[in-house]
C-alpha cells in the first residue's frame, strides 16, 4: 500500500508538472500585449519598452517559465493585464461555482441514468430495453450546449418555470439538466451491464433460490453491489463533466470556470486562458488522484502492483 | 464533452445462434440483424453522400448573404417550405439555412473522419510498438501515456486551438488528433499484449520472421476490432468536438459552414427565431448517432461476449 | 425518429425540473428589498475599473459618472460644458486656465475637496501613479499642459524629486490653475473625461492596487459593494453637494449578461433599462411587440464605423484602390442588414454631431460595382491576396466582414478574411503577427464632442500606428487639422470652417471606407422619469455621458 501512494503521488506531481509546462509554453503563443493593454492604444513605442522592462517581458523565456512555475508553486497564477485583477482570484472566484454546478449536474446524471440502466437490465433483451439503449446513445450523440440551448429554449423561454441563465438558486438547473442528459446514458449503460453481471452471482442465485422476493433481490443485493463500477466511472468522468461544463456556463451565463474561459478566448487573453487551463487541469488530475486513493482503500480488490 | 469511449461494450447477446463459419461471417450476420446498427449505418452513408454531393444538393449559395433573405429590417426569414427558395429560412445574414446544412456536413465528416485517423495512426504505432517490444520501452511510452491519457482533452484543444492565429479547417482536425491519442495507445497496446502470446505468432517469431512483417501480417489483424469499433466511436465524438469549438467561435474558420457555428450564430435569436438553433443541433445529433449506432453494432458484432 | 425520443426526453426533463425547482425555490427565497426605489440594469461585459488611471471604456462611465465628479462637466440636459466642481475662466489668449472650487465640497468618506488633491488627481492620470511604469490609457490627453513632457519622462520613472507638472498650480487656496504649451479650444473637453475625476489621494495611497475596490469621490452616490465581474451595487452619497433628495436608494448594475437575457429581465420589470446599443436580435423582439415598440428611444451619436487602409503599402498606396474599395461596398445594404436600418450613412470622417461637419458632402461614394471594375483596372490590380481583418467577438462584425468580403470578390478583388479578439480596435502594424493587414474594421467613439478627437486622433502623423489605425498621410489635410487644433477657444467659427476643409480633403482622398453613423438605442421603463422636465430623452440618451441615474426617478410599479 504504501509504495502504491507513493509512486501514485509522484505520477501526480510528475502530470501536473507536464500540464504547466504543456499550457504554459502553449499560452505563450496567444499574441497579447500586456504592455499595450496597459498603456492603452495611444502609447508610444518607448512607453511600451519600458513597461516591458518593468514587467520583466524582457527576459529570456526560460527564466519566465521558471518564474511562472515558482509562482505556481506558491499558489499564484500571476496578474491579468486585461481584467486588471489577479488570475489566481478570478479562478478561485469562479471555481466554487463550477464545483457546484458540476455536484448538481452529477446528481442529474444519476438520478436519469440509474433508472434507466436498472429498468434496462430488468427488462433485458427487450423492446423496452432496446428502447432505453436508443435513447441512451441519441443522449450521447447530442451536443450538450444544443440540450442545453433547447432547455433554454423551451423550459426557460417558452414555459417560463425557470430562469434563463444567471446565478442563482434556481438558475443552477437548466444547465445541470443539459449536462446530466448527455452524461446520464453513460451510467445507464455501466448500470445495465454491472446489474446484468450481478445478476448471474452465486449469491443472488441462491436467493432467488431461496425464494426471496424479486424487488428484494433486485434492491437488496443486485443494484447495490451494481453501483460499485457507478462510482468508479464517476471518478474518471471529472474531464468529461468539465468538457460540457465549459459550453453550458457559456449558454446559461453562470459565471464558473467554464465561464471565465470563454472570456478569456473571446479577449485573447493569455494568462487567463493558461490559468483557468492550468487550475481545472490539476484540479481534475488532483481529484482523480484522490478518487483513486479512496478507493485502494475502499476495494480490497484493487491491486498495488 | 461526453467521450463514448467509456463504453462499456455491447449488451446485446444472441449466443444460441452460434454457429460455425468464418468469425467474419458471423460478424455481418450479427450485425445485418441488428436493426439500430444498420439504421446507424444507413445515417453514416447518408451523411457521407451529402458531404460529397454537398454543392449538387444545396438549393443555394450557403455564403451568400442573398438581399432577399432578409426581411425590409434586415431580420431573419421564416422558413418557406420551397426548395429553391430559402427553404428552411435563412439566418440573420440572409443566407440559405438549408444550404448551410448541407454544406455544414462537408466539416463535420472531414473532421471526424482525418482527427480519428490521425489518431490513430499516433496511438495504434505507439500501442503496438509499446505492446510488442516491451521492457524500457514500454515503461517510457505508457508513462507518457498515462501523462497525456490525464489531460483534459477538451480544455487542451480549446488552450492548443485559441493560440493558432490563422487556422484553417486542418487546425481543427490536426489539434484534436494530435491531443487525442493516449487512449487508443492504451488499447491497442492491451490487444498486442495477448495477441502476442498467441501460439501462431510465438511460432512465427520462433522462425525468424522479421518484426515489421509479424506486427503488419500476424498482430495488426488481431487487434483490427477493437480499433475499428474505437475509431467509429471516436469519429462521432471528434464530430461533437468539432461542433462545440465552433460553437464557441473557436472552431473552423470563416466562412466555411460549421453547424456549431449555426447554433453559436443562432443562439441569441432564440427568442424570435428559434429554428436557427433546432436545425443544426438535429444535424449534428443525426451524424453523431449514425456513427455511434455502427460503433456500437460494430461491437456487438466482432465481440459478442463483451457486456455480459 | 430523433423528434420522438426527444419529446420522451423532454417529458422526463421537465418532470424532473420541476421537482427540483420546488425544492430550490423553498430553499432560496429571494432577496426582499422593496424594488421601488431600486434601478437594477446589466451591461453585456464587465465594468473594467473605477480608478481614473485605468479608465478607457463607455461601460466603466457608468458607476464612475455617479460616483466621482470633474471640475466641468457636461450639462445633463443638454451637450454643453458647465461648472462642476469648479467654475472656470479662461485667459484671452487660451493658455491659461483657471479654476474656483466651489465651497464645502467633501469625499464620501467625509474629507474636504483641496486644491491638492485637484493637482493630486490631475498629475496621476498622466503617467499613472508616480512610481509605476508611466502607463495611463488617457495620459496622451493632458500632453499638452505645460511640464508634461518632463513629468511623463517618457513612460520612465519621474526624475528624483519632481512631484508633477509644473504647468499645474495653485495660486490661491481652492483655485487650481493649468498653463498649457499651445492653445487647445477642446482642453475642457478634456477636463470633462472620466480621466479627470478627483480621487481622494489619501485613499488612493492607502489601497495601491486594489484602489478601484475602494474608490471613493464626490458624486451624488458611493460604492457599495462591488463582486467583480458579476455585481456593483451603489447607494447614495448624503454629503454630496449632487445629492437630490429623490434619488433611487440603490443602483444595481450585473455584469456579463448576455442581451437576450437581459431582454427577458427587463420584460419581466427587474431591469429598468435595456441600454443600447441594442443588438439586431433584441430588435427583432422589440418589432414584434406593441409594449416594447413604445419604450424604445432612438438618437444619431457620435459614433464611426469605418473600413480603415494600410496606407504604409502596397496596394492601398494607391488612392484608386482605395477609391474602388468605396464604390464596391454598398453602404446601404449594410444599415440594412448589420443595424436593421439604425444608422445613418457616414459620409465623411466626422459625425453630424460634430461642429466641423460638413453638409455640404452627400454620399461621395456611391454603391458602383461596375466603377469600382475600372477603377481597380486603373490601379493595375491582379488578384494579390488582401487581408482583411476584423474583431471577430460579434456576430455583427463577423456578418460585416462577410458582406464586404462578397462585395469585394464581386468586383474582383482577392480578399481573405481574418478575424481577431481585439481588446479596443487598434490594429498595430509594427506587430508582425498581426501588421500584414490591408483593410481593417474600426470603429470610433467620441471621447468629447470636438472634431480633434476624431481628425486628429484617428488621421494624424502623430496618431499613425495607434489610434491611426493604416496611417492615413496627407500634409494639407494635416496642416489643417493641427492649427485647428492649436487655436484658442474663442476661435471656433475659424476652426469650424478648417475641420470642415480637412473633412473635405480625407473624402477626396478616399481616407477610409466611410460606413455608418452608429445610433444608440434603448429600453427604458415607463416607470423610469427624468426628475426634471424638458429634454427629457437626453437623461437616458445623452450623446456623451452615459443614462444619468442620478437625475431619474423611480415611479412605484
Amino acid at each position: 500500500m504504501g509504495p502504491y501512494i507513493i509512486r501514485r503521488i509522484f505520477w501526480t506531481i510528475v502530470t501536473i508538472w507536464a500540464i504547466l509546462t504543456v499550457t504554459y509554453f502553449i499560452a505563450y503563443l496567444v499574441p497579447s500585449d500586456p504592455a499595450r493593454l496597459i498603456a492603452g492604444q495611444h502609447a508610444s513605442a518607448a512607453t511600451l519598452a519600458s513597461i516591458r522592462r518593468a514587467l520583466g517581458l524582457n527576459r529570456p523565456l526560460w527564466y519566465r517559465y521558471l518564474t511562472f512555475a515558482n509562482q505556481f508553486i506558491h499558489g499564484n497564477l500571476g496578474y491579468d493585464y486585461i481584467m486588471r485583477r489577479t488570475v489566481s482570484g478570478q479562478v478561485l472566484q469562479a471555481a466554487p461555482l463550477t464545483f457546484y454546478l458540476a455536484l448538481v449536474a452529477v446528481c442529474f446524471e444519476l438520478i436519469i441514468g440509474i433508472p434507466i440502466g436498472i429498468v434496462a437490465a430488468v427488462k433485458r433483451y427487450s423492446f423496452v430495453d432496446n428502447l432505453l439503449r436508443f435513447i441512451s446513445i441519441l443522449g450521447i450523440s447530442m451536443p450538450t450546449y444544443w440540450v442545453g440551448s433547447m432547455l433554454l429554449l423551451l423550459i426557460g423561454f417558452k414555459l417560463g418555470w425557470l430562469p434563463l441563465g444567471g446565478v442563482s438558486p434556481a438558475g443552477v438547473i437548466l444547465p445541470a439538466l443539459s449536462v446530466g442528459i448527455t452524461g446520464s446514458a453513460f451510467y445507464a449503460r455501466i448500470l445495465r451491464s454491472a446489474t446484468l453481471e450481478t445478476m448471474r452471482m452465486d449469491y443472488v442465485r441462491t436467493a432467488r433460490a431461496k425464494g426471496a422476493k424479486e424487488s428484494l433481490i433486485l434492491f437488496k443485493h443486485t443494484i447495490r453491489n451494481s453501483l460499485i463500477p457507478v462510482v468508479t466511472y464517476l471518478g474518471l468522468d471529472l474531464g468529461a463533466l468539465l468538457g460540457g461544463l465549459i459550453v453550458t456556463e457559456y449558454i446559461f451565463n453562470w459565471s464558473g470556470l467554464g465561464f471565465l474561459l470563454n472570456q478569456a478566448i473571446g479577449q485573447d487573453d493569455g494568462s487567463l486562458i493558461m490559468g483557468v487551463t492550468l487550475f481545472s487541469a490539476s484540479g481534475i488530475v488532483i481529484m482523480n488522484f484522490v478518487v483513486d486513493l479512496a478507493y485502494a482503500f475502499l476495494d480490497p480488490r484493487v491491486s498495488y502492483s | 464533452m461526453s467521450l463514448p469511449l467509456a463504453n462499456p461494450g455491447p449488451t446485446q447477446a444472441d449466443l444460441n445462434e452460434e454457429e460455425i463459419r468464418t468469425p467474419l461471417q458471423t460478424a455481418v450476420r450479427r450485425f445485418l440483424k441488428n436493426k439500430l446498427a444498420v439504421f446507424g449505418l444507413v445515417l453514416v452513408i447518408l451523411m457521407v453522400i451529402i458531404a460529397i454531393f454537398a454543392p449538387s444538393l444545396a438549393p443555394m449559395s450557403p455564403y451568400t448573404s442573398y438581399p432577399d433573405g432578409t426581411t425590409m429590417q434586415g431580420l431573419p426569414l421564416n422558413p418557406t417550405w420551397h426548395w429553391l427558395h430559402f427553404f428552411l429560412g435563412t439566418d440573420s445574414s440572409g443566407r440559405d439555412e438549408m444550404s448551410m446544412l448541407l454544406y455544414g456536413t462537408q466539416v463535420s465528416m472531414e473532421v471526424g473522419f482525418m482527427a480519428t485517423l490521425i489518431t490513430l495512426l499516433i496511438g495504434v504505432a505507439i500501442g503496438l510498438v509499446s505492446g510488442y517490444v516491451g521492457g524500457a520501452l514500454d515503461n517510457v511510452l505508457m508513462r507518457i501515456t498515462d501523462v497525456v491519457l490525464a489531460f483534459p482533452l477538451f480544455l487542451f484543444v480549446i488552450l492548443l486551438r485559441s493560440v493558432v492565429s490563422h487556422p484553417t479547417v486542418a487546425t481543427v482536425y490536426e489539434v484534436i488528433g494530435i491531443l487525442g491519442w493516449a487512449g487508443i495507445a492504451r488499447i491497442t497496446r492491451g490487444q498486442t499484449l495477448a495477441a502476442r502470446k498467441l501460439e501462431y505468432v510465438e511460432s512465427a517469431r520462433a522462425v525468424g520472421v522479421r518484426t515489421p512483417n509479424i506486427l503488419v501480417k500476424h498482430i495488426f489483424p488481431n487487434i483490427m476490432g477493437p480499433i475499428v469499433v474505437y475509431g467509429t466511436l471516436l469519429i462521432a465524438n471528434n464530430i461533437l468536438l468539432e461542433s462545440a469549438l465552433s460553437f464557441l467561435s473557436i472552431g473552423v474558420p470563416d466562412p466555411t459552414v460549421s453547424w456549431g457555428k449555426m447554433i453559436n450564430l443562432g443562439l441569441s435569436w432564440y427568442q424570435t427565431d428559434p429554428w436557427l438553433i433546432v436545425w443544426p443541433g438535429i444535424a449534428i445529433a443525426l451524424a453523431t448517432l449514425g456513427f455511434n449506432l455502427l460503433g456500437d453494432g460494430l461491437s456487438d458484432a466482432l465481440n459478442p461476449r463483451a457486456g455480459q | 425518429m430523433a423528434s420522438s425520443a426527444w419529446k420522451r426526453w423532454s417529458m422526463s426533463v421537465a418532470g424532473v425540473a420541476v421537482l427540483a425547482m420546488t425544492a430550490a425555490v423553498s430553499v432560496s427565497g429571494t432577496a426582499g428589498a422593496s424594488t421601488a426605489q431600486v434601478i437594477h440594469f446589466s451591461f453585456s461585459s464587465n465594468i473594467e475599473t473605477l480608478d481614473p488611471t485605468e479608465w478607457t471604456d463607455t461601460t466603466s462611465m457608468t458607476p464612475m459618472q455617479e460616483i466621482y465628479d470633474t471640475l466641468v462637466e457636461y450639462d445633463p440636459y443638454s451637450s454643453k460644458i458647465v461648472p462642476g466642481l469648479a467654475t472656470y475662466q479662461v485667459s484671452k489668449d487660451g493658455l491659461t486656465y483657471t479654476f474656483t472650487l466651489k465651497k464645502g465640497l467633501k469625499f464620501s468618506n467625509g474629507n474636504p475637496v483641496t486644491a491638492q488633491d485637484v493637482i493630486y488627481s490631475i498629475n496621476r492620470v498622466t503617467r499613472g501613479d508616480a512610481n509605476s511604469s508611466g502607463a495611463a490609457p488617457y495620459g496622451f490627453a493632458y500632453a499638452d499642459i505645460v511640464g508634461y513632457n518632463q513629468w511623463f519622462n517618457k513612460g520612465n520613472p519621474p526624475p528624483a524629486g519632481m512631484t508633477g507638472m509644473s504647468g499645474v498650480t495653485s495660486p490661491a487656496a481652492n483655485v487650481v490653475q493649468i498653463k498649457l504649451q499651445t492653445p487647445e479650444a477642446f482642453f475642457l473637453n478634456v477636463m470633462a473625461l472620466m480621466s479627470a475625476v478627483i480621487v481622494d489621494p489619501s485613499v488612493v495611497q492607502k489601497y495601491g492596487q486594489n484602489y478601484q475596490l475602494h474608490a471613493i469621490g464626490t458624486g451624488p452616490y458611493k460604492l457599495k459593494s462591488w463582486n467583480q465581474g458579476h455585481q456593483m451595487i451603489l447607494v447614495p452619497n448624503t454629503t454630496s453637494w449632487r445629492y437630490r433628495k429623490g434619488e433611487a436608494q440603490q443602483i444595481v448594475m450585473d455584469e456579463n449578461v448576455n442581451p437576450d437575457l437581459a431582454l427577458l429581465r427587463y420584460e419581466q420589470g427587474d431591469y429598468a433599462f435595456l441600454l443600447g446599443p441594442l443588438p439586431s436580435e433584441v430588435y427583432a423582439k422589440i418589432l414584434s411587440s406593441a409594449t416594447l415598440k413604445s419604450q424604445y428611444h432612438n438618437v444619431t451619436e457620435n459614433g464611426i464605423v469605418y473600413l480603415a487602409f494600410n496606407e504604409t503599402k502596397a496596394p492601398f498606396n494607391n488612392i484608386y484602390m482605395r477609391q474602388a474599395v468605396n464604390y464596391a461596398v454598398n453602404k446601404q445594404l449594410l444599415i440594412k442588414d448589420i443595424t436593421n436600418g439604425r444608422a445613418a450613412l457616414m459620409t465623411q470622417m466626422l459625425p453630424p454631431g460634430i461642429p466641423g461637419y460638413n453638409k455640404s458632402i452627400k454620399n461621395p461614394f456611391p454603391y458602383n460595382p461596375t466603377l469600382a471594375k475600372s477603377l481597380l483596372k486603373k490601379a493595375g490590380y491582379h488578384g494579390q491576396q488582401i487581408n482583411f481583418i476584423y474583431p471577430s467577438n460579434t456576430s455583427d462584425h463577423i456578418r460585416t466582414a462577410e458582406i464586404i468580403q462578397t462585395e469585394l470578390k464581386a468586383v474582383g478583388m482577392n480578399v481573405t478574411l481574418q478575424g481577431t479578439s481585439q481588446v479596443g480596435n487598434y490594429w498595430p502594424l509594427e506587430d508582425n503577427a498581426k501588421g500584414n493587414w490591408n483593410i481593417a474594421w474600426t470603429d470610433w467613439f467620441q471621447d468629447y464632442p470636438d472634431a480633434q478627437d476624431f481628425l486628429y486622433n484617428l488621421a494624424s502623423t502623430d496618431a499613425c500606428g495607434a489610434t491611426n489605425v493604416g496611417c492615413y498621410n496627407n500634409s494639407l489635410f494635416e496642416q489643417l487639422v493641427t492649427d485647428a487644433d492649436a487655436l484658442p477657444v474663442h476661435d471656433q467659427a475659424q476652426r469650424v470652417i478648417d475641420y470642415q476643409q480637412a473633412d473635405k480633403i480625407a473624402v477626396q482622398d478616399a481616407a477610409w471606407v466611410y460606413l455608418y453613423d452608429e445610433w444608440n438605442d434603448d429600453l427604458v421603463q415607463p416607470w423610469m422619469t427624468p426628475a426634471a422636465k424638458g429634454k427629457n430623452l437626453m437623461v437616458y440618451l445623452h450623446p456623451i455621458l452615459q443614462p444619468e441615474y442620478q437625475m431619474m426617478n423611480v415611479k412605484s410599479h
